[in-house]
């Protein structure tokens, strides 16, 4: 599949990533649309990713960056819920 | 701080922190807590009294240790490049500056805040008549008969002096020959560090009650001058084997024996005369660095007497540990059988807030007890006076069951209590078995086999802590309880090791110092170098980092952009933050009610990409737990305990209470956090909470 290819094509599900709270596992990853099994398996990866890892630390950016290319190559919409005001993007 | 864009990796200096100096700041650490208006004002007492006890220990150890390497003319250097006397002087300094720091605590807002509070620290000079007539008196019917002046001349050599007593220094001068003389008074153990007035709320200093009067105990002289003062010597060889062994390596037995109880530290009151000062540095053999001058009362740890008054309002809020669901009693009130619940699934208990009481000694209670128990083994290191543990041993000797006890009689300062219990074992037939040779054995393990149908099942603790009731009320510790057959069969072979001729002994699942603990923690740090790019996470909590083989392993990780959190008590020789060598890597510390003791290893790919592996044991990553101590450390497989871990874990690295962080060479307060940026969390008391939500729960 060429590159030009992948930008068209639609999501195929989507991915809430929610900040429960400054406790771990911090993280909820949730979905109301698309295949369970693809979520559960993204769900797995986001979570190897943000384990541990709370918005405000500096490793943050660069893994959430990682868990939207990720979406991206999925074709899974990524919609993030820090909860807080977001100055890096 | 150095230099961070130009840090140079190679210069040992850069790479790793010394040991000593990361072990005044994890001191300076607890003084902290007792300048902290947050925390209450007796917990601030026992914070001061805490932070003069470790310094006395640091003194006849570590210091007493870096003595006798120049004493032995030891060229070495440690990883962090520097000699023993390097080391020395800067040691020096910085126990002074926190010496220092300690007396302006205890005499400004301390001492402020108690007198508020209805609580005085009164001086001689600050008491009206009444209150000295009836310390006066107290002096005569309780104090006086007990002390023991002893004349410095030709004809009395100058006595000695032991180690961490309280002593005055007094000249007396006689009217009738004009001769002067130094006589030092013994202030004896046995009496109060501070007298207590009749009213129970004002303490005065008992150096002062004797210095009042003095004259009674030289009648017919004339007091010139009199001063307080106190000794710090070397520490016994079995002290130094548990903690200086590795500043002993190069020092020959004969000439530590040479030197034994050599002094190292003299405190003293800072009004003191340079005459009697430098009597008291000469007999001793000190030199000027080796003298503390203390504006405060000498030996802040005397002040636990005051830390005992009977003042809830002043002290944390007392936390009863709670009893996990699993372990409750049956709706009837019929006690849970506890070998029933860990075959169903292994337990895992998080001390002080999950009761040592109703699950370990539980478990070996119900062992001792039960007519299906055939052998309970375990390993006994520094256990509490009035343990139940041990009741629970010579019960089960005596009614017949096999019953092995490991005592380690190298415990530091334990040695007689363990001395004590071993013969009481012994009595009721119990076999003791001395640990091996050159070996300490420092795991927290119990075995306990018992018949069940047409075979034996075996049940297993692992713990972090000892199996100690005392403290497992103030040391934060996790134990392991599980039926786990793989884990038994390990356990099996563990105390065949240690209490017979095994050797090449191979373990299923536990990880075993001397043996496969290093090269395991080793291979799971380098595993994480290989997970997928962002996904690396290495966690460890403990007590002390030192280790700098597990160092370099642990910067090699970030270099390839594995995510290293540690959270470590104490001792950490790791410059975590330092560009180009460290940037992955966090450091924290959290001191504060409870004593963090547990260690944690949690390796997010070590099962295979994003599948963690967690584990918990005795050990902590320096040479000593790596290489010279029988160690266990025990996954924790089951996925509902490991996501407890994993919220224990979570709670230390967002605590903004209690924690420290460090950067490169230097130690912050974490910020605490403000309006907008989410909850704070104070991780002991999160950790309370989250043990009573436990209590209420089924955890499976």
């Amino acid at each position: 599949m060429d590159e030009e290819g992948e930008e068209e094509l639609p999501p195929i599900a989507t991915a809430r990533i929610t900040y429960t709270g400054p406790t771990a596992p911090h993280w909820e990853i949730t979905s109301d649309d698309g295949d369970p099994e693809l979520i559960d398996a993204f769900r797995t990866r986001v979570m190897a990713r943000l384990m541990l890892l709370p918005p405000h630390d500096p490793q943050f950016r660069r893994n959430r960056d990682r868990v939207d290319r990720d979406g991206q190559g999925e074709r899974i919409e990524v919609v993030w819920e820090t909860g807080m005001e977001d100055h890096s993007r | 701080m150095a230099d961070s864009a130009e840090t140079d990796a190679d210069d040992p200096q850069q790479r790793y922190l010394n040991r000593e100096l990361s072990w005044l700041d994890f001191n300076g650490r607890v003084l902290a807590l007792a300048d902290d208006p947050a925390t209450p004002l007796l917990e601030r007492v026992k914070f001061l009294a805490i932070f003069s006890a470790n310094l006395d220990e640091f003194f006849q150890v570590r210091v007493a240790g870096l003595k006798d390497q120049i004493a032995a003319g030891v060229r070495s250097r440690t990883p962090d490049g520097r000699t023993a006397g390097e080391q020395l002087a800067l040691i020096t300094d910085r126990a002074a500056e926190l010496s220092a720091r300690a007396d302006a605590i205890f005499l400004g807002p301390v001492c402020g805040q108690l007198a508020e509070a209805g609580v005085r620290f009164s001086t001689w000079a600050q008491l009206d008549d009444d209150d000295r007539e009836w310390l006066a008196d107290e002096f005569d019917r309780r104090i006086f008969p007990v002390l023991t002046p002893l004349a410095v001349d030709p004809g009395h050599p100058f006595p000695y002096i032991s180690s961490l007593s309280l002593n005055l220094g007094v000249i007396v001068r006689d009217p009738v020959t004009e001769e002067r003389r130094f006589a030092r008074v013994k202030v004896p153990p046995l009496l109060p560090r501070f007298v207590v007035m009749p009213d129970g709320e004002r303490f005065v200093p008992v150096e002062q009650v004797i210095a009042a009067h003095t004259a009674e105990l030289f009648p017919g002289m004339e007091v010139e001058d009199s001063v307080a003062f106190r000794v710090t010597r070397n520490a016994d060889l079995t002290v130094e084997e548990e903690e200086a062994d590795d500043l002993l390596e190069a020092i020959e037995l004969e000439l530590r024996r040479r030197r034994f109880g050599k002094a190292v530290r003299l405190e003293v009151e800072d009004d003191i005369s340079s005459e009697s000062l430098d009597l008291i540095r000469d007999e001793l053999e000190l030199d000027e660095a080796d003298v503390f001058a203390h504006e405060a009362p000498i030996s802040l740890d005397g002040l636990w007497s005051v830390y005992a008054l009977d003042r809830d309002d002043l002290k944390y809020n007392d936390f009863q540990p709670v009893t996990q669901r699993r372990l409750h009693p049956d709706e009837d009130d019929a006690e849970r059988n506890i070998f029933t619940v860990v075959s169903e699934g292994d337990v895992l208990v998080h001390h002080p807030y999950d009761s040592f009481a109703s699950s370990v000694e539980e478990f070996i209670r119900q062992a001792a007890r039960d007519p299906h128990v055939l052998t309970i083994k375990l390993t006994l290191y520094r256990t509490s006076g009035d343990s139940p543990i041990i009741a629970a041993l010579i019960n089960a000797a005596e009614r017949g069951k096999q019953v092995v006890a490991l005592v380690e009689l190298k415990a530091r300062f334990d040695e007689e209590n363990n001395i004590e219990w071993a013969r009481r074992l012994e009595r009721s037939g119990v076999h003791v078995v001395y640990g091996l040779v050159g070996l300490k054995t420092h795991t927290k393990t119990c075995l306990i086999v018992r018949e069940e149908g047409d075979g034996v099942g075996r049940y297993c603790h692992v713990g972090t802590g000892n199996y100690n009731s005392k403290t497992a009320r103030l040391y934060e510790d996790f134990g392991l309880l599980t039926g786990d057959p793989a884990f038994g069969s390990d356990l099996t072979q563990l105390f065949n090791y240690l209490t017979g001729y095994a050797r090449d002994v191979e373990y299923e699942k536990l990880l075993v110092a001397p043996h496969t603990l290093r090269p395991r923690i080793v291979e799971l740090i380098r595993r994480e170098r290989e997970a997928p790019k962002g996904t690396g996470h290495v966690v460890m909590k403990m007590n002390s980092l030192v280790d700098a083989d597990m160092i370099d392993e642990l910067y090699a990780a970030s270099g390839d952009g594995v995510r290293v959190d540690l959270v470590v008590r104490g001792i950490c020789c790791l410059r975590p933050g330092v560009p180009g060598l460290s940037d992955n890597i966090t450091v924290r510390s959290i001191v504060g009610r409870y004593l963090e003791h547990s260690r944690v290893y949690r390796f997010a790919n070590g099962g295979g990409t994003a599948k963690p592996v967690h584990y918990i044991g005795s050990a902590d990553l320096m040479p000593r737990n790596l290489d010279r101590r029988v160690e266990a450390v025990v996954p924790i497989e089951d996925p509902a305990l490991q996501e407890q871990l994993d919220q224990v874990l979570g709670v230390a690295l967002a605590d903004d209470q209690l924690a420290w962080t460090q950067r490169d060479d230097a130690w912050r307060k974490v910020p605490r956090r403000g309006e907008g940026d989410g909850v704070g969390v104070e991780a002991h008391l999160q950790l309370e909470e989250d043990a009573r939500k436990r209590s209420e729960v089924e955890m499976r």
